[in-house]
């Protein structure tokens, strides 16, 4: 079969693929970086590349700009020598790291109940180094931490590589199942090895790593451990198990001689370790009361419980609060919108940016606040559409739909797409925790603390939240905040053998509802699909 | 040993919907405070109303049964409209203004409204108005319509959860009434009805249509949607508390089995005979689940179901010419 030389413009990397390959497999074989979040079906639209020479088939033109046509690398196979530009900007901004948490002395920052210094792995000198790994279908995060005191040393975030895979859980799955296992395990393990490097950076020694704690869902442990996930989303989920053994540090490349790295275990194809460890981490082993804790991540997950039984949920909720299918969205970070204002009486909108200065974006955060602020001064309805309230200076029209412009520029708005895409994520959540509850029947119990977790940092407003419908309307003052409790789960771990033997023993407590399997949840979606809710008095709950 | 049946009694009724004003005599539906036709323990002041489907160009798609009894006007509104009323009895039309579609005709608003101007000549019953269907062209026809017609009580249909705002404005601007119409959902319904009370509609001028499908093609769940919708209704939900109308003839003509010539399907008997089995058990089914409305193809539908309504209300409904139809019922102390 004849093969193609194809080259990347402006990167100059070039490679030669079979005859009738995609464009987005020659960027793969040349490491050009071109995204794929739908995992390759032509429906996500980032891998739009323009061709500069060559031929392609007309039938997969989009468009023509100054002669040069457009496609989607994923769907264009190449028949002959090609030179491609890619047109969306695939390298993911890097996470900003915060050092929120260096210096922290984990075990009692964090501890839900007071337990001693004993590390899951043996600390040989002072300098003995832990790591404390979330690894999230979007974004990863890492804690290099002192295991002679438990203090974190170092921390890193990145995103997940595997996102040119696919955005969420089941594309990746999907590309794991067309051969693509390898790849995503290594691509993963690669990613931490870096992270290793960017935590350690002041100095420390990433060979003196003892042992490593994992939490993530299901998938993402199943792919960086290099077993297949597909059983995980047939029904009934099957995954290849639930709880590894711990695996040594060198076979998955990373540092350490002999360090196990150790997962944190499941309680089903869709109840991950990450969400059992945040649910411990918030105390739920150990609790009287009936709690509620959300975390609100491109997956969300809810449980449900106490120290006697639990209900977890998974829901998709999509990126939208992690400022992802957002169009001008983009992580809490410097720049982007993450409050917002309107005087009932003016008509002026005030908004609040993080580090102040110019607006970049809107943060997931920043969305939920933006969407309560802007209902409440009636520019939008119900149905997240914009009203005629919304003043003329500030009022976009595209092919989209309306907008309302938040810089002066116009590069940053809010579209309406946004707000459905927001009222969608925030309706699969709160008809997943109503769901929850109400599998208990009536006369259950009620929601006595709630803890909400989500890659916010400390900016999720809690009252846009509830005002908008995304969590229940319970008293304030049972809502706790936790910054990452899969993350926070893993280095209690890590730090307290104690900690880690109570998920074990509390995940057998933990009763997975397959909310596919409530004939309520459909209603549920629909009627939470509204500002706030199709019937308000549903939103009281408890 | 006797059964002692309590009647039910509801917290909450259907709001009284009044279709038609100045030229037109207007009909008066809902306000029933039981479920449908639960006469031994519940109060409805007005019977269903049958309403008969008129359009503004020639409905080739009809079947030529459909077709038969109009014959002749076809394509001519008021003419259609005189014989729906005068010959066949409805109590209103409907005037699909289908011609104005893009891809049927593209009649402009001014025809259309043309149109509805000659059908308001012809007959003094209230008139349902429908658009192409949603979009710009919809607005653009149904606002001149609203506007060339004012003050004469048409329902416009319909507004829907995407696009209201248009429809919203013209129907409080020139006292019209407004359908209603989302996609046989409970909490779509009445998120369209919140939709409209936040936009100054007067929900005593709206109508639900839950976009029912026909017998065959969904009609049971069709049903329990209605159904759920009434009882929360009737439970004090003041979002979902209008009264129901039911395109039913445009549904029960979609089915294969009504359609299918005698020659292609043998067994399956008449076609016209069939065709029309199948609107009247889609409209008696709807009905039953809480239609206030029924809009029909067929007139010999209409008369069929117009006794089945006497058996069961008692009486024809006289067409007081003064006010409202005085078509009311109540349960009578031998019911109790």
């Amino acid at each position: 079969m004849p093969s193609h030389p194809v080259r990347f413009s402006p990167s100059g990397r070039s490679t030669s693929v079979a005859e009738g390959s995609s464009i987005l497999r020659a960027a793969e074989l040349a490491g050009e970086p071109v995204r794929a979040e739908c995992g390759g079906r032509g429906a996500c639209g980032r891998c739009l590349v323009r061709i500069l020479e060559g031929q392609v088939p007309e039938y997969r033109v989009l468009r023509r700009e100054s002669g040069f046509p457009q496609v989607l690398a994923c769907l264009t196979p190449v028949h002959g020598p090609l030179t491609v530009e890619p047109l969306v900007e695939a390298q993911l901004p890097k996470l900003v790291s915060s050092d929120r948490y260096i210096g922290t002395d984990a075990l009692s920052a964090w501890a839900p109940w007071p337990l001693e210094l004993a590390p899951l792995v043996e600390c040989r000198e002072p300098e003995d180094l832990g790591v404390a790994l979330d690894i999230g279908t979007t974004t990863l995060r890492l804690l290099l931490i002192r295991l002679s005191d438990g203090v974190i040393v170092g921390e890193a975030g990145a995103y997940n590589p595997q996102i040119s895979k696919g955005a969420d859980v089941i594309s990746r799955i999907v590309a794991a199942e067309k051969g693509g296992l390898g790849e995503l395990a290594s691509s993963i393990r690669l990613a931490v090895v870096s992270m290793i490097g960017e935590a350690a950076a002041g100095g420390l020694d990433p060979g003196r790593i003892r042992g490593y704690v994992v939490a993530g869902n299901v998938t993402m442990i199943h792919l960086l451990l290099g077993e297949d996930p597909s059983g995980i989303r047939r029904v009934p989920s099957q995954p290849r198990a639930l709880a590894f053994r711990p695996v040594d540090a060198a076979n998955l490349g990373w540092p350490g001689r002999g360090a196990p790295v150790d997962s944190v275990p499941g309680a089903g194809g869709w109840v991950g370790g990450d969400i059992l460890a945040g649910a411990v981490r918030a105390g739920f082993s150990r609790a009287t009361e009936t709690a509620l804790y959300v975390d609100l991540g491109t997956n969300g997950e809810i449980v449900f419980g106490n120290a006697d039984f639990a209900l977890a949920c998974a829901c998709s909720a999509g990126p939208a609060f992690e400022g992802g299918g957002i169009r001008c969205g983009m992580r809490a970070d410097r720049g982007a919108v993450d409050g917002a204002a309107i005087d009932g009486e003016s008509g002026a909108m005030e908004l609040s940016v993080i580090g102040g200065g110019r607006v970049r974006g809107l943060c997931g955060s920043g969305l939920i606040a933006l969407a309560d602020a802007l209902f409440r001064a009636g520019w939008i309805d119900r149905g997240g559409r914009l009203t005629a309230r919304v003043p003329g200076e500030r009022r976009m029209e595209g092919k989209w739909g309306g907008a309302i412009a938040l810089s002066a520029d116009q590069r940053v708005a809010l579209w309406e797409r946004d707000l459905a895409s927001l009222i969608r994520a925030k309706a699969a959540i709160f008809a997943g925790i109503r769901s929850l509850v109400d599998s208990l029947g009536p006369g259950g119990p009620s929601i006595e603390r709630a803890y909400v977790s989500g890659n916010f940092g400390r900016y999720l407003n809690l009252p846009a939240a509830v005002g908008i419908g995304l969590l229940p309307d319970i008293p304030l003052g049972r809502y706790g905040y936790i910054d990452n409790g899969s993350l926070e789960g893993a280095a209690l771990s890590l730090l307290s053998r104690e900690f880690r033997d109570e998920i074990a023993t509390y995940l057998t407590r933990v009763t997975y509802v397959d909310l596919a399997d409530l004939a309520g949840y459909m209603d549920e979606f629909v009627g939470a699909s509204f500002l706030p809710h199709t019937s308000p008095d549903l939103l009281r709950m408890g | 040993m006797s059964l002692d049946l309590k009647p039910k009694k509801w917290a909450g009724a259907l709001r009284e919907v009044t279709l038609g004003a100045g030229s037109r005599r207007p009909v008066a539906v809902g306000g029933g405070n039981g479920l449908p036709l639960h006469t031994f323990e519940a109060a409805f002041p007005h019977r269903p109303a049958l309403a008969l489907e008129i359009t503004d160009v020639d409905p080739v798609r009809w079947v030529e049964s459909v077709r038969q009894p109009w014959e002749g006007v076809l394509g001519r509104p008021a003419e259609a409209a005189r014989r729906a009323v005068a010959d066949f009895g409805a109590d209103l039309l409907l005037v699909h203004l289908m011609g104005t579609h893009t891809d049927r005709g593209n009649r402009s608003p001014e025809q259309a409204a043309a149109d509805v101007g000659a059908v308001l000549e012809a007959v003094n019953v209230p008139l349902i108005v429908k658009g192409p269907g949603a979009g710009q062209k919809q607005n653009t026809v149904l606002a001149r319509v609203a506007e060339d017609c004012r003050g004469e009580g048409l329902a416009l249909h319909s507004a829907t959860n995407e696009d209201y705002k248009t429809l919203a404005a013209v129907a409080v601007a020139y006292g019209h009434a407004l359908v209603g119409e989302s996609p046989i959902d409970v909490n779509m319904a009445k998120q369209l009805n919140i939709l409209l009370a936040d936009s100054n509609v007067d929900l005593n001028r709206v109508l639900i249509d839950p976009l029912t499908g026909g017998l065959g093609y969904g009609l049971e769940y069709s049903y329990s949607v209605m159904e759920r919708i009434r009882l929360a209704a009737l439970g004090g939900d003041a979002m979902l508390n209008c009264p129901i109308v039911c395109l039913v003839g445009e549904e029960a003509w979609k089915a294969k089995e009504a359609k299918v010539p005698a020659d292609k399907e043998p067994l399956w008997g008449s076609q016209r005979e069939r065709g029309i089995h199948w609107e009247v058990a889609t409209a008696m089914t709807l009905i039953e689940a809480g239609a206030e409305v029924v809009v029909l193809r067929h007139p010999e539908t209409l008369d069929r179901i117009r006794k089945q309504l006497d058996s069961w209300f008692g009486s024809e409904p006289s067409h007081d010419r003064e006010g409202v139809v005085q078509n009311s019922f109540r349960a009578t102390d031998e019911h109790r």
